[in-house]
C-alpha cells in the first residue's frame, strides 16, 4: 500500500440482513488518505453490503470499524457521515423534486448553521462544476443522468470529507461521462481524501487503485496493490467476476 | 332535485361561497393527514382523535381560562405538536426501529389503538356532553345579495396563511428541505448527515399540530365531544384520496372541491343525496384516477 496513515480500518467485520445469517464474513481492510482502495467482485459478492455495514446502514454482528483512529462500529449512518465520511450509494441519490442548489445545501447539513462555510462550499462547487451553477434553480430530477452524477459527486465533496465511499459511480453513464467520473474520483485522492471505490469497470478500478480487495460470497479472497492485480486482471475477471 | 335554483345567479353564488367556506375547512382537516402520509408513509387513523383533543384544548384555554381565541387556537396547535412529538418518539419510532421496513401495518394498528384510547379517555374525563362556543367571530355581511359570515372569512384567511406558511417552511427552511429530502430518499438523506428519526418526529408533530389547530379553529362548527373526530377523519380521508395521497396542497384543493360539491348537492337535492353524491365522486376518482386527481402518476403509489 502506498499510503501510511489508515483513515478507515475495518477488522473482522461480520454483518447481515438477518440476525443469524452473515452476508459479510469477517472482512478486514484499510483505506488511507490520499489513496484509492478498490473493492471488486461479482454481483452479490457483498461489496455494497460491506460499505453499508461500515456506514451503519447494516448493523455489524461482530468486528470493529475505526475512522481516523476512533471506533465507529454500529454508528448510525447520519452520525458516521457527520464525522467526515461521504457516501455515494448505488443508483441515483439526488432528491429529484429539490432544486440543484437545495441538493447541494443538503450536502452541508452538518454545518448548516455556519452560513459562511455553507456559502464558501457552494461557491467552490459551482466553480468546479459550472453546469450546476447554470442550472442551480432547476429541479434536479430534470437533469440528465450525467448531470445528476456530477451533482452527486459535488454534493459529496461539499463537506470536505476525509473519506469517500463510492458505490458504482459510473453505473449507467455513457463512456465519456464514465471516464470523467473516474477522473473526478482520482482527483479526490490527489486532494488527500481516502477513497473506497466499487465499480463494475474492474480494469479501470484496478488502474486507479493503490490497493484492492477481491470479494466473493461476502469474504475477501484476494488482495494486493492495484498494479499487481492489474497484471492478472484477466484471470481475476474469469475466476471471480 | 331542484335544478331551477341554479337559474338564479345569487343562489348559485351563495352556494359557491358556502361551499368554498366548507371546502377550506375540509382542506385544512386533510392537510395534516396528507403531510404525515406523504413523508412517513403512515396513515394516521388517530387523526380525527387529534382533532377532538384540539377542540377540547381550545375549549379549555378559551372558555375555561378566558384566553383570546387566536391565542387559544395557537395553544391547541402547540399542545398537539407536543402530544404528537411524544407519541411519535415513545410509540411509533420504537415500532419502526423494531419492525424495520415492515413497520407500516403495525403502525396502522397502533394509530387505531390510539384513536380508541383517546376517544375513551375523553369520554371518561370529559363525559358524553359537548363543549363548544357559539361563534369564533360574530357578525356577517351581505355583498350583492350573498351572505358571508365573518367566521367563514376568518377560516378562509387562516387557511391561506397556513398553506402559504407551510409552503414557505418546506421551501425555505433547512428542516423543510430535510423533510422533503427524507420523504424522497431516506437512505440518501441519512448519507447527508440528516437524523431521519428527528425528521419523522417533527413531521408527525407538525401534522398533529395542523389538525389540533384546525380543531381549535372550528370549535363553533365542531364542538368538543369524544367522537367528534370520526366525521373529521372520514372527511380527511376523502380529501386525501381525491387529491392524491401524501400531497398536502392537493388536499386543500380537493377539500374545496368537496365543499363545493356538497354545497350544491345540499342546495338542489333532498336531504340524504349529498353524502351519496360525495361517495359517488370518491368511487369515480378511485376508478378513473386511482392515484388522485392531482397526482402525476395514474396508479396509486
Amino acid at each position: 500500500m502506498t499510503n501510511t496513515q489508515p483513515c478507515l480500518v475495518v477488522e473482522d467485520l461480520r454483518s447481515g440482513y438477518e440476525r443469524d445469517v452473515a452476508v459479510i464474513k469477517d472482512v478486514s481492510m484499510q483505506a488511507a488518505r490520499g489513496s484509492v482502495t478498490g473493492l471488486i467482485g461479482a454481483n452479490g459478492a457483498g461489496k455494497s453490503s460491506f460499505l453499508k455495514s461500515v456506514l451503519g446502514y447494516l448493523k455489524p454482528q461482530s468486528g470493529k470499524v475505526s475512522f481516523e483512529g476512533e471506533e465507529i462500529t454500529g454508528f448510525r449512518p447520519d452520525v458516521s457521515c457527520s464525522l467526515g465520511i461521504a457516501y455515494l450509494m448505488e443508483g441515483h441519490s439526488v432528491f429529484p423534486s429539490l432544486s440543484v442548489e437545495e441538493n447541494l445545501l443538503l450536502g452541508m447539513w452538518p454545518w448548516r448553521h455556519d452560513r459562511n462555510r455553507v456559502r464558501a462550499a457552494l461557491e467552490r462547487a459551482y466553480d468546479r462544476a459550472p453546469v450546476l451553477m447554470e442550472r442551480r434553480q432547476t429541479t434536479s430530477g430534470l437533469l440528465s443522468g450525467g448531470q445528476q452524477r456530477i451533482l452527486e459527486l459535488e454534493r459529496l465533496y461539499m463537506t470536505d470529507p476525509s473519506l469517500i465511499l463510492l458505490d458504482e459511480p459510473s453505473l449507467g453513464l455513457a463512456p465519456k461521462l464514465a471516464a470523467e467520473t473516474f477522473e473526478r474520483v482520482e482527483s479526490f485522492s490527489k486532494e488527500g481524501i481516502a477513497v473506497v471505490l466499487i465499480d463494475q469497470n474492474v480494469r479501470r478500478v484496478l488502474e486507479i487503485s493503490d490497493y484492492a480487495y477481491v470479494f466473493q460470497l461476502g469474504e475477501v479472497i484476494l488482495e494486493g496493490t492495484g498494479t499487481s492485480l492489474s497484471k492478472d486482471v484477466g484471470n481475476i475477471v474469469k475466476e471471480f467476476i | 332535485m331542484n335544478f331551477e335554483l341554479l337559474t338564479y345567479p345569487v343562489v348559485v353564488a351563495q352556494f359557491f361561497v358556502d361551499g368554498l367556506g366548507r371546502g377550506v375547512m375540509y382542506g385544512l382537516m386533510g392537510m395534516g393527514l396528507a403531510l404525515i402520509f406523504g413523508i412517513m408513509g403512515l396513515i394516521n387513523f388517530a387523526h380525527g382523535a387529534f382533532f377532538m383533543v384540539g377542540t377540547y384544548l381550545m375549549y379549555f384555554v378559551a372558555v375555561q381560562l378566558g384566553v383570546p381565541f387566536p391565542i387559544a387556537i395557537i395553544a391547541a396547535a402547540v399542545g398537539l405538536f407536543c402530544i404528537g412529538a411524544v407519541l411519535e418518539r415513545t410509540l411509533i419510532s420504537p415500532l419502526r426501529k423494531r419492525m424495520g421496513e415492515n413497520w407500516l401495518v403495525d403502525g396502522y394498528v397502533m394509530t387505531i389503538g390510539l384513536l380508541i384510547m383517546l376517544e375513551n379517555l375523553a369520554l371518561i374525563v370529559m363525559g358524553p356532553r359537548d363543549h363548544g362556543i357559539a361563534r369564533l367571530v360574530e357578525g356577517r355581511t351581505m355583498i350583492s345579495g350573498i351572505i358571508v359570515t365573518y367566521e367563514r372569512v376568518v377560516v378562509f384567511v387562516v387557511a391561506i396563511l397556513v398553506v402559504l406558511g407551510l409552503a414557505a417552511f418546506m421551501r425555505y427552511t433547512n428542516i423543510g428541505r430535510a423533510i422533503r429530502a427524507t420523504s424522497e430518499h431516506p437512505d440518501a438523506a441519512m448519507a447527508m448527515g440528516i437524523d431521519i428519526r428527528k425528521i419523522y418526529t417533527i413531521t408527525f408533530a407538525l401534522g398533529s399540530a395542523l389538525i389540533g389547530g384546525v380543531g381549535g379553529l372550528l370549535l363553533s362548527t365542531y364542538p368538543a365531544f369524544p367522537t367528534i373526530g370520526s366525521d373529521v377523519l372520514l372527511k380527511s380521508f376523502i380529501v386525501v384520496i381525491v387529491g392524491g395521497l401524501g400531497n398536502v396542497w392537493a388536499a386543500m384543493v380537493a377539500g374545496i372541491l368537496l365543499g363545493l360539491i356538497e354545497s350544491y348537492a345540499q342546495g338542489i337535492a333532498a336531504s340524504g343525496w349529498q353524502n351519496s353524491i360525495i361517495a359517488a365522486v370518491v368511487v369515480a376518482v378511485l376508478v378513473f384516477r386511482p392515484a388522485g386527481l392531482f397526482s402525476k402518476s395514474v396508479s396509486r403509489p
